[in-house]
């Protein structure tokens, strides 16, 4: 259980919710993976076979489907160009059969061929048929019947055994295409010597075959045909995968014991976990009792694999959760692992890939492995596979790990290099980011490098707005030292380089400017504008206005950018420091800070990142403190002596109290989730006017503004035009 | 005097009484049709007056099935439109709604008239604008009377939720559990979850009428999880593989198929079902915090010979 309490300090993973709304249920699909350390040569698969993928997406299935028919389009354009031997190439054929409407075009131009006199023959038959075969013409069924009447003439008469096999082929189609299933049979029995075994046309004789007795339900002999189909055809093994169904117990143990041998019984078990509704695991026991050998027992395994590791991962990002939802999760992985273990300790002589199973779940799971295992590993593995016995043992180490300092990852760096220099690009990326997962939780929480770690591990491609996202409310000075730490692990150059990369040129001063900015730390901020293009942020505001409005958003004949503005900033800082007691410039100086927050008319120059609303459950933004601001209005005030001048700092002061009031969650009611705004479409005035009268400080405030400055010029014009003085 | 005022006071109890009484009247009760084909006999007393006519889903293009009908429906009825979620994060509203209406006039000249469409819909803050959007585009197209389901949570919390522009909601009371929770007591109706959903009726600002459920299923679990559900499983329909382990629950003894699913040993079975007295109490609880609805809508046809016509009438009392 160590790993649990490791994965509790992970970080959040936003990722989509396991537990799905009412309807949806466990399908045998992965999730996008961020991890992935199996591998379909492992048991001898094609990596490029759909069948044996689970992928992250019902889309999936239109893989598959697409895979098997360009399959299908290639072997038939092969068996044409080996019919014309070469006298065609294969882009002719393919313009024959599959460019826009090339039947048409094609029945004319080879039309009383004298070379082909066969094929053009077919052609027009081709043609004739087109319109029945691809629509359910039932206004046409004289015309249908001639069809078929003259097809079977042509099958009848034809000599060319090329061509004739396609003729029954074709008429076959029409009859399944039409729902008569007798007669495809029919003539599928009464032409079946004309058929040649190894040819791509027999593949889909035999789909429809199969199909056929389906429909009629003859389940059995059904059955038996897809189960061949999906060992054994190139071109559409996925109809064996989708249509192999069975519907009862007779049914089953008919099947079982028609089936020659415990191996076809195995690939009976196997298509049957292949319905997801049914359970690949306990096919998977059933196989391991008759067939342990059987190539389908390593192929389930593989597949059964693919979805324990997606399970791992779902687990790993809601671990920091540790909810209800999460310990049931946990709770079913453990008992269908235990199954799993049980499985496999009744294979007395496992593969690499049995064993790898198992010795790779419990890497995952944080236990130590028995030198004796990786032994017994490394001598079941072909050369090929050596890397993934070495991956064991660098994720134990890695997982030994106690501390996140580079001298302590540098003694992992020779084994992950080696690693990296073994594997495919796709295990270099896993093995990458599996790393900086595990290292995330050794960083000190809410650091950058947890951060940034946290996002090279959980996004195949990292963009920049989430780095900026990522450092948006970071110190500055934290961002500096990230950047100019001169020491860095093998994988923290990775990370650091990955997400740099995706900065913009200049960028990081850049950010370097605004975190400062944000830290109201002018004078380095001005420090590194010097290396940032001219073309700095600005507002189309003066930031160094107050007016009515709550965000001092009024139309301004002088605009700002951070680089005039800063210099601003400091400029009044140099004059307070000469004249302390200027209300006017701590009033000015007071403006530049509110107009910086997040209220004001210039936030974009102190975030990377702006999010418009502040969520309830969120932390408040750095920029939504108005501590600083608050203290030079009260300078200001203190040191002003006119009555109109206190009138505006104090509406000034009273905006503060407002926000302040605003940004209370402990007064937010059920129904709001996000910081109220006045006029907003769901009762936000209303809401606004109860978290106000809610705030002592603040109807104090305003009591007392409108006794103190109601008499001003000032203050009368805001009590007269501001929405919040008529609730008071 | 004091004789006389003891009478007073008795004879306004009286009164009293018999107002509340005559006070529950009825409400006309239908059911909603929800299969993919309509083939009920048109000889049946009281025929289905929601039917289910357009099932719009997105898997890489949109998907519409309509609804075949092989018998005759009542004159008029309020077709429904089913639109999966998903729907709204990819199409853009207007057009929807040009073509599903066009659809939907094509459908009812061959089978039905309507002076009312209901949408059935889902939605989330991600969807509700572009739906919303649509149901806007839609009236003003079709000028019909247009409703909407709403789930419970959706008055709870209808500030956050949003309120869709139809001219009234019908409030689905039912499938208000988590279904993946093994937990769960029963999916079809727990009036113990439905509780905790009893708020902000008084300020839900549209017309609300109820649907309730009317039908049983099955609930598969395997290694503690919930991995499927066979629909119309009742007490009666399980055999000798099935071990009853605590109310409502059952234990597989033997791998076999049940109903064209293949069930494995070990795996568990949690009966959903809901009485009569269930609907009931879910009435009485409701009428609490809901005004009166103008009608009930059962779901589903189909399921309604296991329940008393008189049973059900008695139950729209309001």
């Amino acid at each position: 259980m160590q790993w649990i309490v490791k994965l509790t300090v992970i970080l959040t993973l936003s990722y989509s919710n396991l537990v799905a709304c009412a309807g949806g249920w466990k399908e045998m699909y992965i999730k996008d993976e961020y991890y992935n350390f199996l591998q379909a040569s492992m048991i001898e698969m094609d990596e490029a076979n759909p069948l044996y993928k689970l992928s992250s997406s019902y889309s999936a299935h239109d893989g598959r489907f697409e895979y098997f028919t360009k399959q299908k389009k290639e072997a038939n354009i092969q068996a044409w160009h080996d019919y014309f031997k070469n006298n065609f190439s294969k882009r002719e054929i393919e313009s024959i059969f599959y460019r826009k409407n090339s039947i048409e075009k094609s029945h004319k131009r080879y039309k009383n061929s004298s070379k082909y006199p066969a094929f053009s023959r077919y052609l027009s038959f081709l043609h004739s048929q087109n319109a029945h075969a691809q629509n359910d013409s039932k206004n046409a069924k004289e015309q249908y019947n001639t069809v078929i009447d003259m097809g079977l003439t042509l099958l009848e008469t034809e000599e060319d055994p090329f061509i004739k096999e396609r003729y029954l082929y074709v008429i076959m189609r029409l009859y399944h295409h039409h729902g008569e299933y007798q007669k495809t049979l029919d003539v599928y029995g009464k032409y079946l010597h004309h058929i040649q075994k190894e040819s791509v046309v027999n593949e889909w004789i035999i789909a429809l075959v199969a199909g056929s007795f389906q429909h009629l339900n003859l389940h059995l002999k059904a059955n038996q045909l897809y189960a061949n189909i999906f060992k054994n055809h190139k071109t559409n093994a996925h109809l064996g995968y989708y249509d192999f169904k069975v519907h009862s117990d007779l049914e089953w143990e008919t099947l079982l014991a028609e089936a020659p041998d415990n191996d076809t019984k195995a690939l009976y078990h196997f298509l049957r976990a292949m319905q997801w509704k049914n359970e690949p695991l306990l096919e998977l026991e059933s196989i391991a009792k008759i067939a342990p050998k059987s190539v389908w027992f390593q192929r389930l395994n593989y597949m059964i694999m693919q979805d324990f590791q997606n399970q791992r991962y779902t687990l790993m990002s809601q671990a920091n959760k540790k909810d209800k939802y999460f310990q049931k999760s946990l709770k079913s992985y453990n008992l269908q692992k235990n199954r799993f273990f049980k499985i496999l300790a009744t294979i007395k002589e496992p593969s690499f890939f049995t064993l790898y199973s198992k010795l790779y779940l419990k890497t995952l799971d944080y236990t130590t492995l028995k030198n004796s295992d990786l032994i017994k590993l490394y001598s079941l593995a072909k050369q090929e596979e050596h890397p993934y016995v070495q991956l064991l043992s660098y994720m134990h180490g890695l997982h030994q790990l106690n501390s996140s300092s580079v001298k302590d990852q540098e003694t992992l760096d020779k084994q992950l290099k080696l690693l990296l220099s073994q594997l495919g690009e796709k295990k270099k990326k896993s093995i990458l980011r599996y790393t900086a997962l595990q290292l995330s939780t050794l960083y000190p929480k809410n650091s950058l490098e947890t951060h940034f770690n946290e996002l090279f591990a959980k996004n195949k491609e990292v963009y920049r707005y989430q780095i900026l996202k990522a450092v948006n409310f970071e110190k500055a000075t934290n961002f500096k030292r990230y950047i100019e730490k001169k020491r860095r692990s093998f994988l923290e150059k990775e990370v650091f380089k990955t997400n740099m990369k995706k900065l913009k040129r200049n960028e990081i001063a850049k950010i370097l400017v605004t975190l400062y900015m944000q830290d109201n730390n002018f004078a380095k901020a001005r420090f590194h504008l010097r290396e940032t293009p001219r073309d700095n942020v600005f507002s189309p505001y003066n930031p160094f206005n107050a007016t009515l409005s709550g965000n001092n958003r009024t139309k301004s004949r002088k605009s700002y950018n951070q680089r005039e503005f800063t210099e601003t900033m400091l400029r009044l800082k140099d004059t307070l420091i000469k004249e302390p007691k200027s209300a006017m410039d701590h009033f000015l100086y007071a403006n530049g800070l509110y107009n910086k927050s997040w209220f004001g008319n210039f936030p974009m120059s102190s975030v990377l990142y702006r999010n418009t609303s502040i969520y309830k459950d969120d932390p408040l933004p750095k920029t939504a403190d108005l501590s600083e601001a608050e203290a030079e209005y009260r300078l200001a005030l203190e040191y002003a002596t006119k009555n109109e001048f206190k009138a505006k700092i104090s509406y000034q002061l009273l905006k503060i109290q407002f926000h302040k009031a605003l940004m209370n969650r402990a007064h937010y009611s059920k129904e709001m989730w996000a910081m109220p705004t006045i006029g907003a479409w769901n009762d936000g005035t209303q809401k606004v006017m109860k978290l106000l009268k809610s705030s002592r400080d603040f109807t104090e405030m305003i009591d007392n503004y409108q006794a103190e400055y109601g008499h001003t010029k000032y203050g009368k014009k805001m009590i007269d035009n501001c929405i919040t003085f008529r609730y008071f | 005097m004091k004789k006389w005022l003891l009478f007073l006071l008795l004879l306004t109890t009286l009164l009293g009484v018999i107002y509340t009484q005559t006070k529950n009247t009825n409400i006309n009760y239908t059911f909603y049709h929800w299969k993919q084909k309509y083939a009920v006999p048109t000889d049946t007393n009281l025929l289905p007056s929601y039917i289910k006519l357009l099932d719009i889903a997105y898997n890489k293009k949109l998907e519409i099935k309509v609804t075949q009908f092989k018998t005759k429906p009542n004159k008029d009825i309020v077709p429904v439109i089913y639109i999966d979620n998903p729907v709204f994060l990819q199409e853009q509203a207007k057009p929807l709604a040009q073509k599903l209406l066009t659809l939907l006039e094509k459908t009812s000249t061959q089978n039905f008239t309507y002076k009312e469409v209901q949408f059935d819909c889902d939605w989330t803050p991600k969807t509700r604008a572009n739906y919303f959007l649509f149901l806007k585009t839609f009236k003003t197209l079709s000028q019909k009377t247009l409703s909407s389901t709403i789930r419970l949570h959706q008055i709870k919390y209808h500030e956050k939720t949003g309120v869709p522009p139809v001219d009234y909601a019908v409030l689905m009371y039912y499938n208000m559990s988590n279904f993946k929770d093994i937990e769960t007591k029963n999916y079809i109706l727990d009036l113990e979850v439905a509780k905790a959903y009893h708020y902000n009726f008084e300020s839900y600002p549209l017309q609300l009428n109820l649907a309730l459920p009317l039908y049983a299923q099955a609930t598969i679990q395997r290694f503690e999880e919930v991995v499927g559900a066979i629909e119309g499983i009742r007490k009666k329909d399980l055999n000798e593989h099935f071990k009853e382990i605590r109310k409502n629950h059952y234990q597989v003894i033997k791998t076999h198929y049940f109903k064209h699913r293949l069930l494995y040993k070990d795996d568990i079975l949690r009966l959903d079902a809901v009485t009569i007295d269930d609907l009931s109490l879910a009435i009485q609880g409701l009428k609490k915090v809901m005004k009166k609805p103008k009608e009930i809508i059962f779901y589903r046809w189909g399921n309604h010979g296991f329940y008393k016509d008189k049973a059900l009438k008695e139950l729209c009392r309001w």
